[in-house]
């Protein structure tokens, strides 16, 4: 019997240590406790997020929750090859807050235009000061300062390429394109920092 | 110029924003249209998401109160979903585990031609067996079998004792035959040649070297 390896390990099932991948797969299965798991791991990142773009912790965590139903009703579709978990659930949470802020902003009319967003770099939320956190803020300050400027109105801000040439008071292709070569270029910078993307090496 | 080409150069000037949700509902539907009939810009869409995804680490972590995981629960439809694709998605999920696993911890470590043939073996796999935990053991996994191979994915494995070694068994009409033995922890993955076939699957810890026969109770199980 392996009796001495099953008592020292007897313990609570360590959740810590739960690939957020092998969570998905089993919420993918139906799994309600991996579900619950995977949302208490991810829901600190998701929050700040959503609070971030939505600027009201009432529209964060509404827009947060509907993020977390996608991510049941969606997790048997999760391709792998895209990209990691933790950046797909971030991903629905982020599209959420921006549908919240645009409903929003629609529903009270809002005629002095879209708030201040965030800045993108900013050293007073670092609460926990993750490595891949300064890795992305060390890509991200490598830009240029006009595609930096485009890219954070329209992540943290919540605007659409429109509300970012009004606000820069540039025409509509060149945010557009602000916004398109600045990502082309984050991969670049993201790439330097030490970050490895799905898809490396395989970019034209 | 005809329309499609029209269409694609539109879409393409416009996948900076649509990757960040800064386009309308209708632009977003157009290209959404677009992707699924064009490779091309599909995989620009798909490039400019990755970068786009990693703005998320800048927001950093926000306490959340205690109440908030039981919310969302409770908002989640009553009935259980079909999972008619539970076992693809398992495999597609695994394939690509350790190489995610090994960029979110921020410690990637390259070791392609290991993580290839793991790729080759769950893409390909006909049948995937979750095993289970037993008796507190605080691993668990999956095993993925195609013709030849089988491959081994397991979480969370403790280091086992000295002179002690797992040993992963296949059970074929109530008789085990071995099938690899391992040690290691954390995540332990083994890919071996495997025809065999087999109804069950266990594995049980065994004196170094292993055993012909298992001695121990199964540690992770499934069928």
């Amino acid at each position: 019997m392996a009796l001495g390896i099953l008592t020292r390990t007897a313990k609570e099932y360590p959740a810590r240590m739960q690939s957020d991948e092998h969570l998905l797969a089993r919420v993918g299965a139906g799994d309600r406790d991996a579900y619950a798991r995977l949302v208490a791991l991810v829901a600190p990142q998701a929050m700040a997020l959503a609070v971030r773009v939505t600027r009201n912790r009432d529209l964060a965590e509404e827009a947060t929750q509907e993020a977390f139903v996608d991510v049941w009703l969606k997790a048997e579709r999760f391709d792998i090859r895209r990209g990691g978990v933790r950046q797909w659930i971030l991903t629905l949470v982020h599209h959420k807050s921006v549908d919240a802020v645009r409903r929003e902003r629609t529903a009270s009319r809002m005629a002095e235009g879209a708030p201040e967003p965030a800045p993108a770099v900013d050293p007073e939320v670092a609460g926990v000061e993750s490595d891949r956190r300064s890795r992305v803020m060390s890509a991200v300050s490598n830009l240029p300062h006009a595609q930096r400027e485009a890219i954070t109105l329209a992540y943290f801000g919540g605007l659409s390429y429109r509300e970012v040439a009004e606000r820069l008071q540039i025409p509509e292709g060149t945010a557009k394109s602000r916004l398109r070569d600045g990502l082309r270029n984050l991969r670049g910078h993201l790439e330097t920092a030490g970050i490895d993307l799905p898809d490396s090496g395989r970019q034209p | 110029m005809n329309a499609r080409e029209v269409d694609h150069d539109a879409v393409r000037t416009l996948l900076g924003a649509y990757v960040l949700d800064a386009v309308s509902p209708l632009e977003r539907h157009r290209i959404e249209r677009h992707l699924t009939t064009c490779p091309e810009c599909a995989r620009e869409s798909r490039l400019l998401m990755q970068s786009a995804a990693e703005l998320a680490f800048l927001a950093g972590e926000e306490t959340v109160d205690d109440g908030f995981v039981e919310r969302v629960v409770s908002k989640l439809p009553a009935q259980t979903r079909p999972s008619r694709t539970r076992f693809r998605v398992l495999a597609g999920v695994a394939a690509a585990a350790l190489i995610v696993a090994g960029v979110v911890s921020g410690a990637y470590v390259r070791e392609s031609s290991r993580n290839d043939r793991l790729t080759q073996v769950v893409a390909s796999a006909t049948r995937t067996v979750r095993l289970d935990p037993s008796g507190g053991f605080p691993a668990r996994g999956a095993l993925y079998l195609t013709q030849d191979r089988a491959a081994l994915v397991l979480d969370d494995v403790p280091e086992p004792e000295r002179a002690r070694t797992y040993q992963l068994w296949a059970i074929r009409d109530g008789t085990p035959t071995s099938m690899a033995t391992f040690s290691g922890r954390d995540r332990v993955v083994r890919v071996v040649r495997w025809d065999e076939g087999g109804q069950a699957f266990a594995v049980t810890v065994e004196p170094e070297g292993g055993s012909r026969r298992p001695t121990g109770e199964p540690v992770l199980s499934g069928a």
